[in-house]
C-alpha cells in the first residue's frame, strides 16, 4: 500500500506522529520530517503490517493531508 | 496570566498598549508598527512579543518551547489540560481527544449544530427578522453540539459564557486582583458543575466524551483534575472562537452584500470564505510560550525562561506574507503563506475541522433562507488581550421575495 502527504496541507500538528509513530517523525525544529524528502506532495510504499497506525494517522490529521492509496 | 519575570523594558512608550480602549477597537495599526520597527518589542510588563508572520510561524512549532512551565496565574488550572502541557502529557491527553474531532466526528455533530441553526432561523422568520445573532445564534448552536459530544444536556448556556469569560480576562499580559478573584470564583464554579455532571455520568454512563474522559480515568490515563479541566476546556473552546468567527462572518455579510452573494452563489469559495474570515479577524490574537534556551529571533537573542507573545493577529497581516493585508480578499492564492488562526505544531487547534463546520452550516443556512442581512443596531465588543469578543450583534434578515 501507498501513502501520500500532502505537505502543502500539513500544518506540522504531529497528530500523524502520535497515530503513527514508526511512519511519521517531527524534526528538530518541529516540523514532518518528511519535508526533507519532498516539497509538495510526498509518495511512499508502507508495509501491510503499518496499516492500521497508517488509516488512524490519516484519519486525525486535522489537515486531513494524508490519503491512503491500497 | 501574571508576568513578573522580568524588569521594565526600554521603550518609554508602551507600543502595544493592551488595556487602551483605543487599542482594544484596533489593535492593527499597533501591529503594523512593530512588524516593521519593533519585530521582537520587550514589552514593559516583560514579555518579548513577536509580531512578523515568518518568526511567529517558526516559533509556534519550536518544540523547545514550553507552555507547561508558563505561571498561569490565577489561570493555573488551565495546566491540567493539553493547552498547558509539554510532551509526553500533552501527547497522552490530547491522543484521548483527537478521534472526537476528525472529519467523521464532525459529520455526526454537524447534524446537531444544523438541528439547532435551523430553529433559531425558524423563529426568527416567524418573528420580526431580527436578532441578536451574538448570543442568539452563535453561541447557541456552538453550545448545544459541545453538550451534544459531552453527551449531557445543553444546560446552564449563560452562565457558562460568563464564567468562561471571567477566566479568559486573567489569561492575557497584565490583569488584575479583581479579576483574579472573578477567575478563582469561576474555576470553583466549574469545579463544581463538572462534579455533578461527572456524577451524574458515572450513575448513568453514555456514549459521550465526558463518558470517555470517565473511561480513560478509570484506566488510570487521566487524572481525576485532567477529567474535571478538560471537560471545561471544551466547553470553553466549544463555543469562544467559533462564536466569534461566525459573528465576525454575519458582520462582514451585513456590510457587505457582495459576499453574502458571493457564499450563497459560489459553494466552493466557501472554505476560502471561512479563511479570510479568520485572517482579517483573528479570534485569539496571540499565543504564549515560555524559552527554555537561548532562542534567536531575528537580530535578538531571548534567553531561557522568558515569556515569548506570539502575535498571531499581527503575522495574519503580514504584507510580507499577505498582499494588500489590511483588504478582505477571499481568493488570495494559499500559496504564499496560511493564516495561523488556528495555531500550528504540537498545539495547533484541536477543533478546526468541527469549527469550520459550524460555521460553514450557520453561513449556508442564512444565505438560502434569506435574501440578505443587515446592521439592526450597533455591534458591541468586550475585546480582552487575547480574545476579539463580540458581545452584541443585532442584525436583520431579508426575507426572500418568493418566500410566503
Ligand atoms: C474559529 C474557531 C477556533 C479558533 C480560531 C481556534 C484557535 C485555536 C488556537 C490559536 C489554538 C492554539 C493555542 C496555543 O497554541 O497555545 C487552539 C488550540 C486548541 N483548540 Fe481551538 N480554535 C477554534 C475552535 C475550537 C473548537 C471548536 C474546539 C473544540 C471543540 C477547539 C479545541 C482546541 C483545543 C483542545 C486546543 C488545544 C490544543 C493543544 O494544546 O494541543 N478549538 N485553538
Ligand atoms: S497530522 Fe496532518 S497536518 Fe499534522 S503533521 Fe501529520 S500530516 Fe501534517
Amino acid at each position: 500500500m501507498n501513502v501520500e502527504v500532502d505537505l502543502k496541507k500539513c500544518q506540522d500538528h504531529g497528530q500523524c506522529v502520535y497515530a503513527a509513530p514508526d511512519l511519521f517523525a517531527l524534526d528538530n525544529e518541529g516540523r514532518l520530517s518528511l519535508r526533507s524528502e519532498a516539497a509538495d506532495v510526498y509518495v511512499a510504499e508502507v508495509d501491510e503490517g503499518s496499516a492500521e497506525e497508517l488509516y488512524e494517522a490519516a484519519e486525525v490529521c486535522p489537515l486531513q493531508a494524508i490519503t491512503v492509496h491500497e | 496570566m501574571t508576568v513578573t519575570t522580568a524588569e521594565p523594558g526600554s521603550a518609554a512608550e508602551d507600543l502595544l498598549p493592551f488595556r487602551d480602549p483605543g487599542f482594544r477597537a484596533d489593535p492593527y495599526p499597533y501591529y503594523a508598527r512593530l512588524r516593521e520597527k519593533h519585530p521582537v518589542y520587550r514589552h514593559p510588563l516583560g514579555l518579548y512579543v513577536v509580531s512578523r508572520y515568518g518568526d511567529v510561524a517558526r516559533l509556534i512549532r519550536n518544540p523547545t518551547l514550553s507552555v507547561q512551565q508558563l505561571d498561569f496565574g490565577p489561570a493555573a488550572p488551565i495546566h491540567h489540560t493539553v493547552l498547558g502541557k509539554d510532551a509526553p502529557d500533552h501527547t497522552r491527553l490530547r491522543r484521548i481527544t483527537n478521534r472526537w474531532f476528525t472529519p467523521k466526528a464532525v459529520a455526526k455533530w454537524s447534524q446537531v449544530t444544523r438541528a439547532s441553526v435551523e430553529a433559531v432561523l425558524d423563529e426568527v422568520e416567524n418573528g420580526d427578522g431580527t436578532l441578536d445573532v451574538a448570543d442568539g445564534l452563535a453561541l447557541k448552536c456552538t453550545f448545544e453540539t459541545t453538550c451534544h459530544i459531552f453527551g449531557i444536556e445543553p444546560t446552564e448556556m449563560d452562565t457558562i459564557r460568563r464564567k468562561t469569560y471571567e477566566i479568559g480576562l486573567s489569561l492575557g499580559p497584565g490583569g488584575n486582583d479583581e479579576e483574579a478573584r472573578a477567575t478563582a470564583e469561576a474555576f470553583a464554579w466549574f469545579a463544581d458543575h463538572i462534579g455533578r455532571l461527572v456524577a451524574g455520568k458515572r450513575a448513568r454512563p453514555g456514549e459521550g466524551l465526558i463518558d470517555a474522559f470517565i473511561a480513560a480515568r478509570d484506566e488510570g490515563r487521566m487524572t481525576e483534575e485532567e477529567v474535571v479541566h478538560s471537560v471545561f476546556l471544551f466547553f470553553a473552546v466549544g463555543h469562544l472562537d467559533v462564536k466569534h468567527l461566525i459573528n465576525h462572518g454575519i458582520h462582514l455579510m451585513a456590510r457587505r452584500p457582495d459576499l453574502f452573494a458571493a457564499y450563497r452563489d459560489e459553494p466552493e469559495a466557501r472554505p476560502g470564505i471561512i479563511d479570510e474570515i479568520l485572517r482579517i479577524d483573528t479570534p485569539e490574537s496571540m499565543v504564549v510560550r515560555l524559552t527554555t534556551q537561548d532562542t534567536v529571533v531575528g537580530d535578538t537573542t531571548v534567553p531561557a525562561g522568558e515569556v515569548l507573545a506570539l502575535l498571531i493577529a499581527s503575522a495574519n497581516r503580514d504584507p510580507e506574507v499577505f498582499a494588500d493585508p489590511d483588504a478582505f480578499d477571499h481568493t488570495r492564492p494559499v500559496a504564499a503563506g496560511r493564516h495561523l488562526a488556528f495555531g500550528s505544531g504540537m498545539h495547533g487547534c484541536a477543533g478546526q475541522v468541527l469549527a469550520r463546520a459550524e460555521a460553514d452550516i450557520v453561513f449556508s443556512a442564512i444565505v438560502n433562507r434569506f435574501s440578505g442581512v443587515e446592521p439592526a443596531g450597533e455591534p458591541a465588543y468586550a475585546h480582552t488581550e487575547f480574545l476579539r469578543t463580540v458581545t452584541h450583534l443585532p442584525v436583520r434578515f431579508l426575507r426572500s421575495p418568493d418566500s410566503p
